[in-house]
């Protein structure tokens, strides 16, 4: 298995602000991986870092190619291959376009024929040519969103990365972005990295899970894995707050203690030690490394959960 | 004892149905979880219920509270049930506290209503100690702070101390952790999940979500496009949900399907205005019939304490 995309230690900065810190992941082709992570978590920034539209220290291969080394023509075939669908789609789509305008805008700029596919674009993800001379205000959430993966597959990218795509959707029409996503990955060997906060997507389309904590992968690996034994504390806080029907109240839905710290000021060693449960005298003084931990995962913890 | 009783509520934006003749009842000290998609109406009723609906909607049925008709008293009246007997927290805490002002003065200002012959001080005093019911830490730091030097979470904690502070006979909670990380949510649900045995009113908890309400409420009430069309004991809708509505969107919220795929239902919701003459739900409805265009199911008791709008049922 080749990794599609490679990253080695990176580190993303905001002034004073350390929002990625010295990230390592890989992802292969055809595969879904997910970030997940509270607000602040740095998963939004460490996305982006990735496919190149946030400067970074540390080193990102895509298809072998540094993204540092890229020159005018190398960036824009990378632009190509590789699609954000931003988190709010509706401000992510120009207002004075029609969604024709909006579809048609990716082939323009890379120079691409082709235009008369943005209908069929469309009805392959269900939305009809009525549509094609409408405006974003116009849309739905749900519409909005599908009209950004349009746009993103019509450049037939190999790497999505999908911000919280199912984000200020209701959970009746979450589900369609997500079995599109799925069937296009199945048809094209698409790779996708899903950012999302919301555990029951992440457990259902997944195939790899990250988790980051201020900033810092806390548990990567098999996402069923994750979720059947989370070997780090905060993977396990994360499950155990989740929301799930429960009317018969049997399963205690529990939080971990206190806010996110602020990551202008993160926590002496462990960064989750305030709030974790299991936390010892270590934890507090030194930062746990992240190494591997049986079944392809890499765990940051010094006392593991068995 | 009901406190509170709705029958055949309507509403309407400039000629727009957004809700349709519901009926409802919330007894004494009771936990009523209101379940519904965007554009169901269930903020329209929160609102209507406070008296806060914008100018250009039309209510048209009763709301009764302890048997008054609220639609039936002044305006004056009216204005003075709030921060007395109804109190309301908000979906954005965010946006729902005054920035210019430190949060000891907006619980003091919270109570006025409640007890106007109090000082500040003895108000002050009771906001303290609510801040610390609420799971606040260092309540007297607290007091001094602006809205905006506390997290989302520790805002909206001081947001039910507020409502709290009122002793409401009815607290309506409109999707109170909608904007908070999961992690906080689950703090903030543990808190109304404590309420249920030491607040001695009633509250009306407004959703998205049926897995906070499946852990919250004792009775369940689900809304389609301003339609009731299921009402149940929280027990019984989870296990034996009886419109193909609720079971489509449990079905959605557990998430569980064939592979990878995630169970949807197709179709959108009608806009409001659409005037189906059949059900509601049976555009997008998997067991729909020719009845169900040509005639609206009327909510009817389907058996178990359950009532559904469905033919079918």
């Amino acid at each position: 298995m080749s990794a599609l995309l490679e990253a080695r230690d990176v580190i993303v900065r905001f002034a004073r602000m350390v929002a990625v810190d010295r990230v390592s992941i890989a992802l292969a082709a055809g595969e879904t991986l997910g970030l997940a992570g509270e607000s602040g978590s740095g998963k939004t920034t460490l996305a982006k870092a990735l496919i190149g539209l946030l400067p970074y220290q540390g080193q990102v291969e895509i298809e072998g190619m540094s993204l540092d080394r890229l020159d005018r023509a190398g960036q824009l075939r990378l632009r190509r291959r590789v699609q954000l669908v931003a988190q709010d789609a509706v401000s992510s789509l120009s207002p004075r376009f029609t969604v024709r305008r909006l579809i048609e805008e990716p082939l323009r700029i890379h120079g691409l024929g082709g235009l008369e596919r943005a209908a069929a674009q469309l009805d392959a993800l269900g939305l009809g040519p009525a549509l094609l001379d409408r405006y974003p205000h116009e849309l739905s959430g749900g519409q909005a969103k599908r009209v950004a993966l349009a746009r993103a597959l019509i450049l037939d990218p190999i790497l999505i990365v999908a911000d919280e795509p199912t984000a200020g959707l209701d959970v009746s029409v979450q589900g369609e972005i997500l079995n599109i996503l799925s069937a296009l990955q199945a048809e094209r060997g698409l790779a996708l990295l899903l950012v999302s906060h919301n555990l029951t997507v992440i457990r259902r389309v997944t195939d790899r899970l990250a988790i980051l904590y201020l900033g810092r992968l806390v548990e990567t690996g098999p996402t069923r894995f994750l979720f059947e034994r989370p070997a780090h504390p905060y993977t396990a806080a994360l499950i155990a707050a989740a929301p799930v029907i429960d009317a018969e109240r049997v399963h205690p839905r529990s939080a971990p203690a206190g806010d996110l710290p602020s990551p202008f000021h993160p926590p002496e060693g462990c960064r989750f030690h305030p709030r974790c449960p299991y936390a010892q005298a270590r934890c507090r003084m030194e930062s746990p490394e992240l190494v591997p931990a049986g079944e392809g995962r890499m765990v940051a913890c010094h006392f593991p959960l068995g | 004892m009901t406190l509170l009783e709705l029958r055949d509520l309507s509403l309407d934006y400039a000629g727009k149905r957004s809700l349709d003749r519901l009926s409802l009842t919330l007894e004494r000290g009771r936990i009523l979880g209101l379940v519904g998609e965007s554009g169901s109406g269930k903020s329209s009723l929160a609102l209507a219920l406070m008296d806060l609906l914008p100018g250009n909607a039309a209510l048209d049925g009763q709301i009764l509270l302890n048997g008054t008709d609220l639609r039936a008293i002044t305006p004056h009246q009216r204005a003075a049930l709030r921060g007395r007997k109804l109190a309301m927290v908000f979906q954005d805490p965010m946006t729902a506290l005054n920035p210019l002002f430190p949060i000891g003065r907006q619980l003091v200002d919270a109570q006025r209503a409640r007890h106007p012959e109090a000082g500040r001080r003895a108000l002050l005093d009771r906001g303290r100690e609510m801040l610390r019911r609420v799971g606040i830490a260092d309540p007297e730091a607290r007091l001094k702070a602006y809205p905006h030097e506390l997290s989302g979470g520790m805002r909206q904690r001081v947001l039910i101390a507020m409502a709290l502070l009122c002793e409401p006979d009815l607290l309506i909670a409109d999707e109170p952790t909608t904007a908070l990380d999961v992690t906080i949510e689950a703090q903030i649900m543990g808190l109304f999940e404590e309420l249920r045995d030491h607040f001695s009113g009633s509250i009306l908890f407004i959703s998205h979500s049926l897995a906070l309400v499946s852990r919250l409420a004792d009775e369940v009430a689900v809304l389609y496009a301003g339609h009731l069309i299921e009402t149940a004991p929280a027990r019984t809708l989870f296990a034996l949900p009886a419109h193909p509505y609720t079971q489509a969107l449990i079905a959605c919220e557990t998430g569980e399907g064939e592979g990878k795929i995630v169970p949807t239902i197709p179709g959108a919701v009608p806009a409001p205005g659409s005037d189906l003459p059949g059900c509601s739900f049976a555009p997008r409805c998997p067991a729909r019939q020719p009845l169900c265009i040509e005639a609206a199911p009327p909510l009817r008791d389907v058996g178990q304490g359950r009532r559904a709008a469905c033919h079918f049922a």
